[in-house]
């Protein structure tokens, strides 16, 4: 069935592994027979008109926000009773973390138009983040009624009930979302969470094992839940190895639905946000686009300039990392890290004199910044100045305090530059050195 | 810029049904009327006047988001709990401000500003708060956080202090927030642990903005700046060494806002929990010898379930299933469960809104919390001090968009809890952005009272008068030269064989230090056996004569 259909409520109400937990009945029948009501009349006219939710102050919001805002404002109160208008108010808001006006606009579309699954799931989550656990439940039940066969509304239902204590409820939804999606990683880790919540760790073994998961965006947070469960039965050391390998774990669920929200992402912050989300899932080429897009909206906008920067750099572009970084620091004068981001750049670029000048900028408003100091050694090195580089050392063991953490810069120098001709001659007399100095 | 904003008026479905079904959207602030207080605030009737300044002004300074703090401790040695409150000030000029106040207890919970007469004069940013008697003096010292360096306030015992940073080797320059004193050795004389949130500076602010392009406060990950944490060793001389790299702690760190020590695997030996902003959290397992290893990642108390490192702030610990283990309570920002980790003795299971703590704190931005028993019912309640830390959300109130109400959760059995009153335990819900608090029992009438710091307003001092609060026993647990025992455990077995177990410390919650006594609240009970479990592993047993009173308990006095 497809999203739009109306369907009858007898469906999953009837089906023994439709997970109703019995404080919720009273509520979902008086949810249902408003929504029936809602249904029986079309589109809906409320006997009073409905407020429109929106910000009584926008000062300082993004101006094209505001604008998308007062778009989105302007065709509800031309449509009052079009169920889409409301539910596009809502993901504008949503969209850009505005929960508490979101809700009201999904509440209005879902009772203008009770059949339309995607803004129940909406009205779901939005009520989830916002505290509303049993509310949000509600919602789903009426997803799954709408479209019984959407994998990750039974995964939420099975991440909701799991919070609240429901293990076994939570696990039937686990294992219907896997019956429709045997591939779901969100949904297999689910499964394995609610094993390690009833204390059987070797069932979350099982399941955190299979080749599929390994595969997936989910992979590393299958290792580090390994690693948890390894621990509980004892097993440290390969635990700590799966814990290790679970390093920047967060739990990525595949929501098409959900994807669908990011159309409305239009304020400036919000695509930075998002082009932050496209780097950290590896697609760097893509934020780029996005952000000589912005960029060239907003020059000079030093969050859009560094964030181009950093993009570029991602991709190894480090002429363009350098003149969008180099932008950003004329804009952001004060921001010492932005100057050491501005000289590795200029590094990687080969141009280590403008490195020199920039770190030594940066080293003027933070003298205790290890990686300003590394970036000046690292210049110096590439340009072959050894004396120089002996000066800045010592000038490096005075900032930070300390000839370990000295040592430690001139360690990630070396291991950037392993294999630069100077060095052996330079680790010579840097360990002479120290042997000459004090105690 | 200007801030004021007007709460939105939010659809108001009239009818009871449609509002039961339709609940969930915005702010539901329920009143109860039936239900009486349990707080009424007091602070300027009983002359605690403090008014907390950020030294806000056009720019953003990230610091002007996370302090003060507060302490509750016993100044002089006559029993009552004197309080201390940690000044911000001025960013740009720190060393201008001079603005921590001291107010000494009259003895019936009724305060003097005696700051002129005490000599405290430290100067900086200040941010928290922690309290020990580092010297074995048998007098209460205090150690103030800062942005920049932090300070040792020495107790000379006569209502004077006097700052021996230097001497003592304890002036670490970072941006120290929350810190705690223990006994990491057991060798007699405490330790200290200072957690470090950012490595910050004027010069280096960062612009940032929300979500809807509005210039507003960077959140700790924008500097990509963490710092390590600082353990310094008591020589037992009056000075310390920085042992953070030797003792292992210097291995994993974060953007650190609240700490707290406990015997957190049953080894006799004091652990540490950091909470991290952002960044994961730490569980510092006491090895011996000097080392520390963490283990939150292992032990599951690290992150949430999905792997995210939440934005951790206040922490406290406390054996809420009885089962004998310290589990562990991290306060978040709005939008994230609170992570309460029971401890099952290797390792944590979190069930924070299984047991009711998720869902009632999930729109507030949370800081200073503790378990206590506020109505002596023999059942562990948390009191949660809150106060947003961006302009993400819709304004509460007038004046102050980061404001918040603080929230009161009853204990119930079985480590559950329920929100009784939705406004913070009060009549009526006071709005502030609260930092810092500490607990105690200030006028001594066995309710545990709260003293809270808000940012850029006066602090509240929330008396405790809950409806018919039972008996009670504090117990003052200290060794035989009469000195405070951080670290030890107490526990009451009452006549029908409920087990309350309580650990004695100052430094948890917030940027701040609460009385070092282990309060237990009884209900109708008042015949029980008493045994404290010394840092060390001996138990003895205490001879209880009497309730409704605090109780000294010495270290060799008891039975074994």
């Amino acid at each position: 069935m497809r999203a739009g259909e109306r369907r009858t409520l007898a469906g999953p109400m009837s089906d023994p592994t439709f997970p109703v937990h019995a404080a919720l009945v009273p509520r979902l029948m008086l949810t249902c027979g408003l929504l029936l009501l809602a249904g029986c009349t079309g589109q809906g006219s409320p006997a009073t008109p409905r407020e429109v939710p929106m910000p009584a102050a926008m000062d300082g919001f993004d101006p094209t926000l505001i604008a998308l805002i007062d778009e989105a404002v302007a065709a509800v109160n031309q449509a009052p009773n079009d169920a889409h208008a409301w539910r596009d108010l809502g993901q504008l808001y949503e969209a850009h973390l505005m929960l508490e006006w979101a809700l009201p606009a999904y509440t209005a579309a879902v009772e203008l138009d009770a059949s339309d699954a995607r803004v129940q799931y909406r009205l779901a989550l939005a009520r989830m983040q916002n505290g509303d656990l049993h509310g949000g439940l509600m919602s789903l039940d009426r997803v799954h009624q709408l479209e019984p066969d959407y994998a990750p509304a039974w995964c939420r239902r099975g991440a909701s009930l799991l919070d609240l204590g429901q293990v076994a409820d939570a696990r039937l939804a686990f294992e219907r979302a896997l019956s429709m999606d045997p591939d779901n990683s969100a949904c297999t880790i689910g499964l394995a969470q609610v094993a390690l919540q009833e204390g059987d760790p070797e069932r979350a073994l099982e399941r955190l094992q299979s080749a599929t998961l390994m595969e997936s965006p989910n992979a590393a947070l299958a290792h580090r839940l390994q690693g948890k469960a390894l621990f509980q039965l004892g097993r440290e050391e390969q635990a700590q190895s799966e814990i290790a390998r679970g390093q920047g774990a967060r739990l990525v669920m595949n929501d098409p639905w959900s994807r669908e929200l990011k159309v409305f992402k239009k304020g400036t912050s919000a695509l930075l946000l998002r082009a932050t989300r496209l780097m950290d899932r590896g697609k760097t080429a893509k934020a780029v686009e996005l952000l000589e897009e912005l960029f060239a909206r907003e020059a000079e906008n030093p969050k859009v300039a560094r964030k181009l920067g950093v993009a570029h750099a991602g991709l190894a572009q480090w002429p363009q990392a350098v003149a969008a970084l180099s932008v950003a620091s004329r804009l952001e004068p004060g921001d010492a890290e932005l100057k050491v981001s501005l000289a590795w750049a200029e590094i990687m670029a080969g141009d280590n004199e403008a490195a020199l000048s920039t770190t030594l900028a940066a080293l003027d408003q933070n003298a205790a910044d290890p990686a300003a100091h590394e970036a000046r050694l690292t210049a110096l090195l590439k340009l072959e100045r050894i004396e120089e580089m002996i000066a800045a050392y010592r000038a490096t063991q005075d900032s930070l305090g300390s000839r370990t953490a000295a040592q430690t810069c001139l360690e990630r120098v070396r291991t950037l530059n392993p294999d630069h001709p100077a060095w052996a001659d330079l680790q010579e007399r840097i360990e002479a050195l120290e042997d000459d100095a004090p105690r | 810029m200007t801030r004021a904003h007007h709460r939105i008026t939010r659809p108001c479905w009239v009818v009871l049904l449609w509002t039961l079904a339709a609940c969930g959207q915005g702010e539901q602030v329920e009143e109860t009327p039936t239900a009486d207080p349990w707080f009424r605030e007091e602070g300027s009737a009983r002359g605690l006047v403090f008014e907390h300044r950020s030294g806000h002004g056009e720019a953003f300074y990230f610091p002007e988001l996370m302090g003060g703090g507060a302490a509750l401790f016993d100044m002089d040695g006559d029993g009552d709990l004197d309080a201390f409150c940690v000044q911000s000030g001025e960013l740009d000029a720190p060393e201008a401000v001079t603005g921590h106040r001291l107010f000494a207890n009259r003895g019936d919970g009724h305060f003097d500003d005696v700051t002129a007469a005490s000599g405290i004069s430290t100067r900086g940013y200040g941010m928290g708060v922690t309290s020990g008697d580092y010297d074995g003096d048998g007098d209460t010292d205090l150690y103030v956080t800062q942005v920049g360096p932090n300070a040792l306030l020495q107790n000379l015992g006569d209502g004077r202090f006097t700052e021996v940073t230097s001497a003592a080797g304890v002036g670490d320059d970072g941006w120290g927030t929350s810190a705690c004193f223990f006994d990491k050795d057991g060798d007699g004389d405490l330790d200290l642990f200072v957690a470090n949130y950012v490595n910050w500076s004027v010069d280096g602010e960062l612009t940032c903005f929300g979500p809807t392009g509005q210039p507003d406060y960077c959140g700790p990950t924008s500097y990509s700046a963490t710092r390590s944490d600082v353990l310094y060793e008591n020589r037992g001389d009056g000075t310390f060494v920085d042992v953070s790299e030797s003792s292992g702690i210097q291995a994993t760190f974060g953007n650190g806002l609240g700490v707290v020590a406990g015997d957190f695997n049953g080894d006799d030996r004091p652990d540490l929990f950091v909470a991290n902003d952002q960044t994961p959290d730490q569980l510092w397992i006491n090895q011996g010898e000097g080392r520390f290893v963490d283990r939150a990642e292992l032990a599951g108390c690290a992150r949430d379930r999905n792997g995210t490192s939440r934005a951790g702030m206040g922490v406290d610990s406390a054996d809420l299933d009885a089962n004998g283990t310290l589990d562990l309570l991290v306060v978040h920002m709005a939008r994230e469960h609170d992570g309460l980790f029971f401890n099952k003795g290797r390792f944590f299971t979190e069930r924070t809104v299984e047991v009711g703590l998720g869902l009632a704190t999930l729109q507030r931005t949370r800081f200073g919390v503790g378990f206590m028993d506020f109505n002596n019912d023999a059942l562990l309640d948390a009191y949660v001090a809150n106060g947003r830390v961006n302009l993400q959300m819709a304004p509460l109130v007038e004046g102050d968009p980061y404001a918040e109400p603080n929230t009161l959760l009853r204990g119930l059995p079985e480590g559950r809890f329920e929100d009784p009153l939705h406004r913070g335990g009060c009549e009526q819900p006071l709005h502030a952005t609260s930092r810092g608090a500490a607990f105690g029992d200030v006028n001594g009438d066995g309710g545990v009272d709260v003293l809270v710091v808000n940012r850029d307003g006066p602090a509240h001092l929330f008396m405790n008068c809950a409806p018919a609060r039972g008996h009670w026993l504090a117990v003052r647990a200290v060794d035989e030269q009469g000195r405070d025992v951080l670290g030890a455990f107490v526990t009451w077995t009452d006549a029908a064989g409920r087990v309350q177990r309580r650990e004695v410390k100052s430094g948890f919650s917030y940027c701040s230090a609460s009385a070092a006594r282990a309060h237990f609240g009884l209900g109708q009970e008042q015949a029980g056996s008493l045994s404290v479990r010394w840092p060390g592993g001996t138990t003895e047993s205490f001879a209880v004569d009497g309730v409704d009173r605090v109780i000294l308990v010495k270290r060799g006095d008891g039975e074994s």
